[in-house]
Order: structure tokens, then C-alpha cells, then sequence
């Protein structure tokens, strides 16, 4: 290095005083700034939280929204099926009642069709497998949560069932009606339809043997046969014992 | 953003180096109390790490040399183009020096921090260029500039040895 450079520059310091002030700004400025990051990264951590509550919520909302059953149509052939319908008239989930159901409906994939649309390609499948007889019953019932949508839904599904069976088999006979929410409520929690529990309490009028348990295999048809049948033997008792009294 | 412990370390090391550009440039107190605080401050927020010391060293001056300019850009502002604009007093500078020191001050402000660079600070022209940002050629340029007009001021007296 130069040394007359030296002896000029070498002189040339920073005064204390000017030192002293710029650290304290330094140290101010350092302070605010993290009082400020802390605000701001605990700002964050709040928006974060409240977004994740709220993405939550709405999802939760959404997906419960969408998936909450507005109706239950229950398809009884042999095999026996339940339906479950969305506000929006889809299909958001199946159920089976026994192993003829199960087969069918592991086959099918039906969630979020349209439920005329679902109808229409289950019973078709149920024929293809050769479950609708001639002159056999196809009893498919409905319960609404939703009663100003009932008549609406019932009317659908009478028009798609009759289209949909008698496309095949125009001797088949087809029952399409309405079940109160006791009266389904009851068929589930016995895991059998309600158009087929409805039938053994008809023959349990007239068979106090008849259970739930000895009947559940049955067809419904079969049922409705057995429960004609006490009927006449129990009207022929009857009419045996009137006319022993009078004499 | 560092910490107050390094900002300290970096004002005690580096001060007297931001002084003297500042002393070179800036006419007024507070202006140098200006350039000080927006330098180290610049310093602190300063996101990336430093190579070495040189490198640290090499930045800030940089930043001083920036500071000074943007300051000097103000109407109001005035710069150091004499050894009158100065008060040499304060700095303990022998009398025997303020006719070369006279002549640094009233180079032009690119060929003052050249020279300074060069001959005090011990830069090679490259390095000078890569911190004033410059082509090695300019630089070779002011030197040679710079070199002649205080050559020719100081007739009879040389400031190289």
C-alpha cells in the first residue's frame, strides 16, 4: 500500500458517537422486525387454522350433504336390494339382504347414477341372471324423508319398473308402493325388506309359528301363498267349529 | 436478518472502512450518519451468506459507494470536491498530506474511489471492476487518469513510492 495514502487514510475513523447512534437504529429496527415476524408468523399459524377449519366444515357439510340418505327404494325378486338415494337423485350407496342380492349387486356399479337409471340396469341384471318368472312377483318399496318428493319419486319408479320388467316378462306381477318410516325402520334392523316383512306379518296373522327367521329365505310370493293357505284352513276351522256349536 | 450480536461485530469491524468513503464524498455530518445507518442496516437484512470476509468486506463497501451516489443524486445535497468541504482537523491528518489529500478530493467521484481502492485499500484492478461493477478496462482507464492528474498537481512531489 501507498504509504501517503496511508498516513491520510490511516487518520480517517468513524467517531464513536456515530457509531453508538447507528447501532441503536440497528437495534430498534432488528427489535420491530421480530416483534413483526412473531405477529406475522402467528398471524399465519391462525389463518392456517381457521382455513383448515373451515375447508373442513365445508367438506364435512358437502360430503355429508351430498351422501345423506333422502329416500330408501327396496327391489325384492328373490333377490332382495335397498337402494339409497340422495337429495339429488342419485344413488349413494347399495345394500343387500341376502346372497342372491350380494352377487347381483357386487357386479353392479350404481353409486351416483340416477336411481331410474340404477333401477333400470339392476333389474336387468336380475333377469339376465333369470330371477324374474313368469307370473312371479317383483315387490319394490319406497320410504321418503323427504314426503314432497314422494309422489314424484313413486311415479318414476313405477314407470321404470313396469317398463324395465315387462321389456322381458309382460305375465310378471309388479307391486310398487309406499312404507312408513316404522315400518321400514323395523325391516332394517330385521335385514330383510320391507315389502317381504310386511308379508310375514300378514302370515303370522294367520301361522303363529311363522318367525321372521323361518320366512326371511322365502320368496315373497312363497309367503303370500302360505299366508292364503292358513288363511282358508284357519276360515275352514273356524266354519268346522261354527257349525258344531249349532249343533 | 442477523442478530444484534453479529450487526455489533460487523459495525466495529467495518466502520472505519465506511467512514473514509463517506469522508471522501460527503460534505455533511448527518449525511454520513445517513449513508452509516442505511449501509449496516442493509447489512443486517442482508439475506444470503458471505463467502469470506473479503467478500463481506468487498459488498460493503459496495453498498457505501451506492449510498453515497443516491445521497449526492439529491438537489440539496452537496459533495466533497475540495479540502475545503472537509474538516480535516477532526482526523489528526498532518499538514503535509493536504496538498495530495486536497488533490484526491477534487478527482472525479469514480477516479476517487479507484485510487482509493487501489492504492489504500490494496485492490487489484479486476477486483476493483467486479465491486464498482465495472469493466477491468475502465478501471485501468481511471488509474491511469487518476494517476496523471495527481502527477501533474503534485509537480516536484510523487505520492507513489
Amino acid at each position: 500500500m501507498n504509504n501517503k495514502f496511508n498516513k491520510i487514510f490511516d487518520n480517517i475513523k468513524a467517531e464513536e458517537i456515530i457509531k453508538e447512534n447507528t447501532f441503536s437504529t440497528l437495534k430498534k429496527e432488528i427489535e420491530k422486525r421480530n416483534k413483526t415476524n412473531k405477529i406475522l408468523i402467528y398471524r399465519k399459524f391462525i389463518v392456517s387454522i381457521a382455513t383448515f377449519l373451515l375447508v373442513f366444515f365445508i367438506s364435512e357439510f358437502s360430503y355429508n350433504s351430498y351422501f345423506k340418505a333422502v329416500a330408501f327404494v327396496d327391489i325384492d325378486v328373490n333377490p332382495s336390494v335397498e337402494l339409497i338415494i340422495n337429495r339429488f337423485d342419485k344413488v349413494v350407496d347399495m345394500h343387500s339382504y341376502n346372497e342372491d342380492g350380494s352377487a347381483i349387486v357386487l357386479n353392479l356399479n350404481l353409486k351416483y347414477k340416477n336411481y331410474d337409471e340404477a333401477i333400470k340396469i339392476l333389474l336387468d341384471s336380475i333377469n339376465e341372471k333369470g330371477y324374474i318368472k313368469n307370473y312371479g312377483l317383483v315387490s319394490v318399496t319406497l320410504q321418503s324423508k323427504d314426503k314432497s318428493k314422494e309422489n314424484i319419486i313413486l311415479t318414476t319408479l313405477r314407470k321404470t319398473v313396469n317398463t324395465s320388467i315387462h321389456a322381458h316378462n309382460s305375465n310378471t306381477n309388479i307391486e310398487v308402493y309406499t312404507v312408513s318410516n316404522d315400518v321400514a325402520n323395523h325391516a332394517h334392523d330385521l335385514n330383510i325388506s320391507p315389502a317381504k316383512y310386511i308379508a310375514i306379518l300378514e302370515l303370522q296373522k294367520f301361522d303363529i309359528k311363522a318367525t321372521i327367521d323361518n320366512c326371511k329365505d322365502n320368496t315373497i310370493s312363497e309367503i303370500r301363498e302360505l299366508a292364503i293357505e292358513h288363511s282358508k284352513q284357519h276360515h275352514e276351522e273356524n266354519e268346522k267349529v261354527h257349525s258344531e256349536n249349532h249343533h | 436478518m442477523k442478530t444484534e450480536q453479529e450487526a455489533e461485530k460487523a459495525l466495529e469491524k467495518y466502520a472505519n472502512t465506511v467512514r473514509k468513503i463517506c469522508f471522501m464524498h460527503l460534505k455533511k455530518q448527518h449525511d454520513v450518519e445517513d449513508v452509516f445507518q442505511d449501509v449496516f442496516l442493509k447489512y443486517v437484512l442482508y439475506q444470503k451468506p458471505f463467502e469470506s470476509d473479503v467478500h463481506e468486506k468487498a459488498w460493503l463497501i459496495r453498498v457505501t459507494i451506492n449510498s453515497c451516489k443516491d445521497l449526492l443524486k439529491s438537489f440539496f445535497r452537496s459533495k466533497v470536491s475540495s479540502l475545503n468541504d472537509v474538516n480535516v482537523k477532526d482526523f489528526s491528518i498532518d499538514e503535509s498530506e493536504y496538498n495530495l489529500l486536497d488533490m484526491i478530493l477534487r478527482l472525479p467521484d469514480n477516479y476517487k474511489n479507484t485510487v482509493y481502492l487501489f492504492y489504500y485499500e490494496g485492490y487489484s484492478a479486476v477486483e476493483i471492476a467486479k465491486i464498482l461493477n465495472k469493466n477491468e478496462n475502465t478501471i485501468y482507464t481511471w488509474l491511469s487518469r487518476a494517476k496523471k492528474k495527481l502527477k501533474e498537481e503534485l509537480v516536484g512531489d510523487t505520492f507513489e513510492q
